[in-house]
């Protein structure tokens, strides 16, 4: 092989050139460089392992700037907020004043804020915060409000909030998101008139993409309920009417706008000007204002119900115009999943609506109607329960992408196919949910890991019991060892001078004083004591693995428990409704039963 | 109504307009501070495994990939767009090892410090020939566009401390289309 390669060396048409060399731990070091690669790859974990490899990783607090940086980035990312935030702290006392130094320093502390408010830990995003205000730059200060504003409003402190909110709202970094949230915050605090003025802008806004469209859906849902709370009817229906035909909250809103048929219409509530108004953005969307202008309708509502004519007899004239008016968006309603509690409110309305009117043969069957759908919801939520309890739906997320390193940058693309998804759409996207979710992933990783360790372990060890495993070579190992070596004198300047106190050599005439020779008693050492090489590393490794193992599965176990828990709250309060609706219809089909047994006078005059 | 932002949003968009009922907030209560006991324990044992998984490369890299033998090999990206689709590196007579790329680390590998290990390897000190090929395509590129190709070949002279060896994927000249391949050997200052 020597002989072919050293005539390649000759031909080859490119050669290496000197190694250039480089400090471990600085941009220049390839490990450094690989952990980059492998934090853009949001393999967070494998980069933290490999910057622990870097020569003098041991004490990250004292390797260079460049290693400290991505060690920190990558441990948050990691979810590991407690060492991220040292090395981070570490870096602000030893950087320099540089506007570039600042602002990434301040970017910085926002992350950790932000994990602090993702992970429920508010108090101490907010005491980061505060810390954070005096060296805050400019060009972050919009950020800073926009997240304090979060952290305040999560505690419950919307009077604070609406107060950061406020600065935001009038520089010109504002969102219609932060928009959303001042308007939230103002209601919360009692400003209501303020916050109606503010979420009303929201909801007139011109989305510029789809998320924009459901924030600007959400703000005039928020709005309409509120004032359907506030019996405020008349003002609640173009609000309803302003949220999109298909959309996240059209079901709520239909339901609303029914009710705000229904509901005492309240005084008229004069619409504040905010000098920003633009152009009718509802023209372009098919909103629900098309169930207030029959002539939209595709065809009769009623008709597509299965009602019939009916004649009223207890209701007023103007009454029964709200209780018609109110069962157009309900029959469209009714015409959803009847998974949706709105849909299947508007089950029970629907009747309801109709023995005011008087129609009660058709409010009967209405009745049982919704019976039947309200038990399947019911069986449904069973299935869903029982799911839950099988921890199916976690373990489809999980598998999906079973071996990343996300970490906390983890995100859920889509949605499992399983009994209780639809139940839980609105846990599933809130942070305590998310987070939990991206810890168990965590630990499930951390198992896997511990598993590829064991085997690979299992194979080190195995290599130094091969009975043809070569001798060791105790000359190689010493001249490996000193290459590169070097005596601790070399390079050391010895510099001669002439000593006038001495005698010439030879010339002294005395006895020699010289002290006894040193006889050293030498005895040949015996081996170490503990010899600390691979076979022996790996051995202590496999018993850490071992250990690990037993505190992973609790956490997970825990971690799993933690996530039923959080998804078996939801379902009840869902379940409570389904409950209550049905305990409802049935009174009411009670209800009707023994008026028509009774033979009540003037009853099923609709026949 | 809950605070929301940004593009996060989008999900959170579908959070619940009103309050849960007392007794479900109470449990509420209870869940949100388990999870961030939990939170925390899990934070410690992160550290625990990160901690034996960098003791256990460490030993392995020892035991089987010994420094005095140790090559390691990595690539560095440095044109704009161009996504790599794979990637062999080959060592003497050895057959090529060969990396395939996934668009998310073809993306990672454009990042302006990242620099990819391709491969580990154990050699033998002394001189060795190294082979690099690379095939990849602009992200912007039509499909009908023939794909990226490069290659190079170098020797090397393996000395008793890991051999790191760097491959860059440049372009030729500040202003032309032409890319090129190149080497350079690292190594650790003492």
């Amino acid at each position: 092989m020597r002989r072919p390669l050293a005539l390649l060396l000759a031909a080859a048409a490119s050669c290496a050139t000197a190694a250039e060399l480089y400090v471990p731990g600085t941009l220049d070091d390839p490990r450094v460089r690989m952990a980059d690669y492998l934090g853009l790859h949001k393999r967070h974990f494998s980069a933290v392992v490999e910057l622990g490899l870097v020569e003098g990783a041991d004490d990250p607090l004292r390797m260079p700037a460049d290693y400290q940086w991505r060690l920190a980035d990558n441990l948050l990312a990691f979810g590991m907020r407690d060492r991220a935030e040292a090395l981070y702290r570490q870096l602000a006392a030893t950087s320099t004043e540089t506007e570039e130094d600042v602002e990434r320093i301040a970017k910085a502390q926002l992350r950790i804020a932000e994990f602090e408010y993702q992970r429920g830990y508010w108090a101490e995003a907010r005491a980061t915060l505060q810390r954070l205000r005096g060296s805050l730059p400019q060009s972050l200060l919009a950020d800073w409000q926009d997240l304090l504003s979060r952290v305040l409003m999560a505690e419950g402190r919307y009077g604070e909030a609406a107060e950061i909110l406020a600065l935001l709202n009038e520089s010109d970094a504002e969102s219609p998101y932060s928009r959303y949230n001042f308007g939230v915050a103002l209601i919360k605090d009692g400003r209501a008139p303020q916050g109606q003025t503010v979420l009303d802008r929201v909801g007139r806004l011109n989305p510029t993409d789809l998320e924009e469209l459901a924030l600007r859906d959400r703000a005039n849902l928020s709005l309409g309920w509120h004032f359907l709370q506030s019996q405020q009817g008349g003002t609640a229906k173009p609000l309803f009417a302003r949220v999109r035909v298909e959309g996240p909250f059209s079901n709520r809103a239909l339901l609303g706008l029914g009710w705000a048929e229904l509901a005492p219409q309240g005084e008229r509530i004069a619409k504040v000007t905010v000098g920003d108004e633009e152009v009718d953005p509802f023209t372009r969307f098919s909103t629900l204002g098309v169930l207030m202008r029959p002539g939209f309708v595709e065809e009769d509502i009623f008709k597509r119900a299965g009602l019939r004519a009916f004649r009223l007899t207890k209701a007023s004239k103007e009454e029964e115009d709200a209780l018609r008016k109110a069962l157009v968006p309900w029959i469209e309603l009714i015409s959803r999943d009847p998974m949706d509690p709105a849909v299947q409110e508007a089950w029970l309305a629907i009747p309801y609506t109709l023995d005011r009117l008087g129609a009660h043969t058709q409010a009967l069957q209405y009745y049982e109607r919704a019976v039947e759908v309200l038990e399947k919801a019911r069986a449904r939520m069973t299935a869903a329960r029982i799911s839950i309890r099988q921890g199916r739906m976690v373990e489809t997320i999980v598998r999906r992408e079973l071996d990343s390193e996300a970490g906390w940058e983890w995100k859920m693309l889509d949605l499992p196919d399983t009994p209780e998804t639809y139940f839980l759409q609105t846990l599933l996207a809130e942070h305590r949910f998310q987070e939990a979710l991206k810890n168990y992933r965590d630990l499930r990783l951390l198992a896997r890991t511990l598993d590829s360790w064991s085997q690979r372990m299992d194979k080190v060890v195995a290599t130094y019991g091969r009975e043809d495993r070569p001798p060791a070579q105790p000359d190689e190992l010493i001249r490996r060892a000193r290459d590169g070596w070097s005596p601790p004198w070399q390079g050391l300047q010895i510099e001669l001078r002439a000593e006038r106190a001495l005698a010439v050599p030879g010339a002294y005439a005395g006895a020699a004083r010289r002290p006894p020779a040193l006889r050293p008693q030498l005895r040949l050492a015996g081996p170490p004591a503990r010899f600390n090489g691979p076979l022996e590393r790996a051995r202590t490794a496999q018993q850490r693995i071992t250990d690990l193992r037993e505190p992973l599965k609790v956490a997970a176990a825990e971690q799993a428990k933690l996530l039923e828990d959080l998804a078996l709250t939801e379902l009840v309060g869902q379940q409570e409704q389904i409950e209550r609706y049905l305990v409802e219809a049935r009174f009411a089909l009670a209800r009707l039963y023994d008026r028509q047994r009774m033979g009540e006078k003037g009853e099923m005059n609709d026949q | 109504m809950r605070a929301i932002r940004g593009r996060r949003a989008a999900f959170l968009l579908f959070a619940a307009l009103f309050p849960l009922p007392v007794a479900v907030a109470a449990s509420a209560q209870d869940i949100a501070e388990r999870a961030i006991r939990l939170d925390q324990t899990i934070q410690a044992l992160k550290d625990e495994v990160i901690e034996l998984s960098r003791e256990a490369q460490a030993i392995e890299n020892a035991a089987i990939i010994p420094e005095h033998r140790r090559l390691s090999v990595y690539l560095k990206v440095a044109v704009r767009g161009l996504l790599l689709e794979e990637v062999g590196v080959a060592v003497d007579d050895q057959p090529a090892e060969v990396y395939h790329y996934e668009e998310s680390d073809a993306r990672a590998l454009l990042g302006e410090h990242a620099l990819q290990r391709v491969l580990r390897t154990s050699v033998e000190p002394g001189p060795h020939r190294i082979r690099m090929s690379a095939k990849g395509q602009y992200a912007d590129a039509r499909p009908d566009d023939p794909p990226v190709t490069l290659s190079y070949e170098a020797i090397f002279d393996k000395s008793q401390r890991e051999a790191e060896l760097e491959f860059a994927v440049t372009r030729a000249s500040r202003f032309g289309d032409e890319l090129r391949l190149s080497m350079k050997e690292w190594r650790k200052r003492q």
